[in-house]
């Protein structure tokens, strides 16, 4: 029996089975690739760490820092291994399933973290129509055949949406070469973080064109152009507004999706606002011994904050682990109104001495204020001049400021 | 109605479209303003009731895109011979060229695209229809009740996924429900068995997604489900097993006839000599026909819309909910429905549009609106957001709206297998069984050849291996007699490199992401191959030995070449 099985070797993964591992538990760690790091290996541009390490560096550096420390402890780690089944014993512990090119895996753990990241939203899912040819990527799939495969998607590149991933991608596709004609946002404003805007498109004169949309793709064999329109104010295209731009790619970066696959067949409770579960400030799911940690338990901006959750997730599992049957005490739960996209954790264990908030604004506002109260009474306050809903704003409160009889009222 | 009437009404749509009858069928021509309009003349000539109606009638708004031909031109085929030529490879080409391939005869398979089952083929709902919706007369009747049976034993013997999960007919006006003994008296007439109603208040319990006020169901449980790339790919595994030639990327261009008999196949890759020839071209296959000299029929395209939700909502049903179609009468459709997949997706559609591009296979987002808002009337809990992905595909309908099974009356060795849309799935392993025996009374008249199957006929295909449904320990033993088996390349589907070595190392290889995609499932799940087809490309470009550039997906490559070279 092992204590903690964390499942993926990225950036959450990593963290949590760190700190799992310094705080003594015997620590697993199944990766479905052939190496450490998870999507940060395909992410070399740079402006990762400078919360955590005072420094700007690349993704594969990020994970070294961590890949260093845990080559150092005493974590079995599996690589090439993939978790297709998670189970809930009656005794409480977990049976995981992995296939691995030595067998099935199949073991027994007191706590499983999840960590197994997000995924993007496709063409499809933002309902893009037309002929169905070659051309049409992810930007993530874009940033994995350039970054790691050296292959080019095209010469002349459109992208849609502004999500991180694709302003880093206009500006990569650029450098090598190609001509990225625009990025075309639906909505009036960026979702991208600000200096993602500024670093990867006004840098390059790449242009970005806001309220608008691709329609449509036209093409026989490969994508010979697309159509675009502007959109009205629900985001739906005006099509008086419809003009071809001939590109010989698409590239999709509209959004990513917390991956919770594994956890369907447990009795585990999603949070509608994240898409990820509902956890806890350690990162517990609602079913006891599970943690979910990483972008696989809601979308962040920045990777330091994920390291900064896991660590606590994986603390938290080896605390379970060593106690084993210690259900939450006490927990209090977080509702959110207003503006708000989502705030995490959405339930508070009240057996801990604080609580980190990550939130995210739904729309971009200036001058507003968040407030947590209970029962009419205010426990937290802080004003914030600008809003966007790229950036995750975070804050940390004590517990020993909480009722423990009343629910908290987040609201915007 | 006769042929001065129909002239009248013709004229009345569009004033001189002109209609005359030769060699039994009824021609039309003239210009009219709109296609639409070339469709209703059409429809209207074929009330006529002759052998078939050839429309050449124009129009002025839409001009038909000329067929798309592959990029190959060589002569790797001048010269070659066959005893059979089969045109197209849908799933009634690869059902014939099965059959045929049992029997002591060459055959070879000729299809314009990449791989088999590209267009309607694979563009389709999946169901083995149970035919209870047909008219009792005519030719898709007859093959499709025949077909249906024929899928269980089929898809034991070839190693393909076949679930006869029933369908439910739903009832939405009381007033539907006279029509309870109408159905028993078709089903009786079209030979389907064990119709039974199905009430209100049971109906709520069997299929709980079915909105409540629905007034009860038809249950026909001899309605099934394949995916239906993968059984045509099964039926072409077995004919290559059988040492049938197939050539993709091969498209005909003409037919040589003499002395009434087609002598050669005119293709972008040479001339082939042909003993007798089997149209099975789809879309095209009035243009087949005319090749010939034997234009009888015109297939008039329509293009149907499906879209598949996540696995997730695969608990909405198990088998398949469709809606009573007296609303859509005057649509030629089955109106479409709720289907669970093979696979354990939930699939719903399709519509019916009348379009003249005969490949047109884009899709719309009204499309999507229209049939999910149709169907959401049945089953309230069917959720845009659950979409994974959409396709379209374009179904070869002649006027009579019936299949075009025969052998030509202008060219002796030439067989029809024409004018197959929906039941086609359905009906091709039957149609295929008349085709080849076409064939056997060709090589008997024609070249006093007595054909007969071989006793060395492979009958059967071993099903390729899917790990994700394998017991554990089966799969245990599997991975160490392998380890690709163990390496997952597809999250969505859990699909390993073994699998799709597998799919690439089969009697019949087709090396496109596609084509790899449509055996094995990786690329088919929820996140449409963004994690897996950069690693699905590397392994065909190993499989293959050539280089990772020249890997395509669908017809277009996959990657257009490599990033700067850097300086060392």
């Amino acid at each position: 029996m092992i204590d903690v099985l964390v499942i993926g070797g990225g950036p959450g993964g990593l963290a949590a089975a760190v700190s799992a591992s310094k705080a003594g538990a015997s620590v697993m760690l199944l990766d479905r690739e052939h190496a450490l790091g998870g999507i940060l290996k395909q992410c070399i541009h740079d402006g990762f760490g400078l919360q955590r390490f005072h420094k700007q560096l690349s993704g594969p550096s990020y994970a070294q820092a961590f890949i260093d420390e845990i080559l150092l402890l005493p974590v079995d780690i599996r690589l090439d291994c993939f978790v297709f089944e998670v189970s809930c014993l009656e005794d409480g512990s977990f049976r995981v399933l992995a296939s691995s090119r030595d067998g099935i895996i199949d073991v027994n753990a007191l706590a499983v973290v999840s960590a197994t990241g997000c995924r993007e939203r496709t063409a499809r899912q933002v309902s893009i129509h037309g002929d169905r040819v070659s051309g049409v990527f992810n930007a993530g799939c874009i940033q994995n055949l350039v970054n790691l495969h050296g292959y080019m998607p095209g010469q002349r590149c459109a992208i849609l949406g502004s999500g991180d991933i694709g302003l880093i991608m206009a500006r990569r596709l650029t450098l090598e070469g190609a001509e990225v004609v625009g990025v075309f946002e639906a909505k009036k404003t960026p979702s991208g973080l600000e200096r993602n805007i500024h670093q990867c498109l006004d840098d390059f004169g790449i242009p970005l064109h806001l309220g608008c949309t691709v329609t449509r793709t036209i093409g026989h064999r490969r994508l010979e152009a697309v159509e675009v329109a502007d959109t009205d104010d629900a985001m739906n295209p005006i099509l008086s507004t419809s003009r071809i731009v001939s590109v010989d790619s698409l590239i999709v970066s509209v959004g990513l999706i917390p991956e919770v696959e594994l956890l369907k067949n447990l009795p585990v409770k999603m949070d509608s606002r994240t898409h990820g579960p509902v956890i806890d400030q350690k990162g517990m799911t609602s079913v006891p011994g599970l943690f979910c940690c990483g972008n696989s338990s809601l979308v962040y901006d920045l990777v330091d904050y994920v390291s900064l959750a896991s660590e606590t997730a994986g603390q938290s599992a080896a605390k379970w682990a060593k106690n084993r049957g210690l259900a939450r005490k006490t927990e209090i739960q977080v509702h959110p109104s207003g503006p708000l996209l989502f705030i995490s954790p959405s339930l508070i264990d009240m057996d801990s001495s604080s609580v980190r908030f990550f939130f995210r604004a739904s729309e971009e506002l200036e001058g507003r204020t968040l407030t947590l109260c209970q029962n009419g009474h205010e426990i937290f306050k802080r004003t914030y001049s600008v809003l966007r809903p790229p950036q995750m704003e975070t804050f940390e409160i004590r517990t020993e400021l909480l009722d423990p009889d009343h629910a908290v009222e987040a609201s915007l | 109605m006769n042929l001065s009437a129909l002239n009248r009404k013709l004229d009345a749509i569009s004033p001189g479209i002109h209609a005359f009858i030769d060699d039994g069928a009824v021609h039309i021509e003239g210009q009219c303003s709109s296609y639409d309009d070339v469709v209703r003349c059409g429809i209207l000539a074929a009330r006529l009731h002759s052998r078939g109606v050839v429309n050449d009638c124009t129009c002025a708004d839409v001009k038909e895109e000329p067929m798309r031909l592959p990029e190959t031109q060589d002569l790797s085929l001048d010269g070659r011979s066959f005893d059979v030529v089969v045109i197209g490879a849908g799933v009634v080409g690869c059902a014939i060229a099965m059959e045929l391939s049992h029997r002591n005869l060459s055959v070879a398979v000729l299809e314009k695209e990449y791989d088999v089952a590209v267009r309607a083929s694979s563009r389709n709902d999946g169901m083995i229809h149970p035919g209870i919706d047909l008219h009792p007369g005519q030719r898709k009747t007859y093959f499709n009740c025949r077909g249906n049976r024929m899928y269980t034993d089929l898809s034991q013997r070839l190693g393909f996924k076949f679930i006869r999960n029933g369908s439910y007919v739903v009832f939405d006006r009381w007033w539907n429900l006279l029509t309870v003994p109408f159905f028993h008296l078709r089903a009786a007439m079209c030979h389907v068995d064990g119709v039974r109603y199905v009430t209100h208040r049971k109906l709520g319990r069997l299929q709980t997604s079915v909105a409540s006020w629905q007034k009860g169901a038809m249950f026909l449980p001899s309605s099934g489900i394949v995916e239906p790339y993968q059984a045509t790919v099964a039926f072409a595994e077995n004919a290559a097993d059988n040492k049938a030639s197939f050539f993709f990327d091969t498209a005909v261009l003409d037919l040589i006839c003499t002395d009434g008999l087609v002598s050669q196949v005119i293709t972008n890759r040479g001339t082939i000599h042909a003993l007798s020839v089997v149209n099975a071209a789809g879309v095209y296959s009035d243009r087949i026909a005319a090749l010939a000299n034997d234009r009888f029929f015109t297939i008039h395209p329509r293009k149907g819309t499906e879209m598949i939700l996540d696995k997730d909502a695969g608990s909405i049903t198990e088998s398949v909910i469709a809606k009573v179609p007296f609303s859509d009468v005057k649509q030629h459709t089955k109106g479409g429905g709720v289907v669970r997949t093979a696979s354990g997706n939930i699939l719903v559609g399709p519509d019916a549009h009348e379009t003249i591009q005969r490949e047109d296979d884009s899709t719309s987002s009204q499309s999507i609106t229209d049939i999910l808002a149709k169907h959401k009337a049945t089953v309230p809990s069917l959720d845009k957001r659950q979409i994974i992905t959409y396709f379209s595909g374009t179904r070869a309908c002649t006027y009579e709206e019936d299949f075009v099974v025969e052998r030509s009356t202008k060219a002796g060795n030439l067989v029809h297998a024409a004018g197959i849309q929906s039941p086609g799935l359905t009906a091709a392993p039957a149609i295929a069984v008349e085709v080849a025996s076409d064939i056997d009374n060709i090589f008997s008249d024609i070249y006093k050849r007595s054909i007969k199957v071989r006793s060395d006929a492979i009958l059967t295909r071993k099903a390729p291996h899917v790990v994700s449904e394998m017991p554990l320990e089966q799969r245990d033993e599997l991975i160490r007699s392998n380890p690709d088996y163990g390496q997952i390349v597809c999250r969505c589907e859990q699909v390993s490199r073994g699998e799709i070595i597998e799919v690439l190392r089969s009697s019949l290889p087709v090396y496109n992401i596609d084509a790899v995609k449509r055996r094995c499932r990786c690329g088919m799940g929820r996140c449409q191959g963004s994690f897996c087809s950069p690693s699905v490309a590397g392994i065909i470009a190993e499989e293959a030995h050539c280089s990772f550039e020249s890997v395509c997906k669908g017809l277009g490559v996959f990657v257009k070449g490599k990033v700067k070279e850097t300086s060392r």
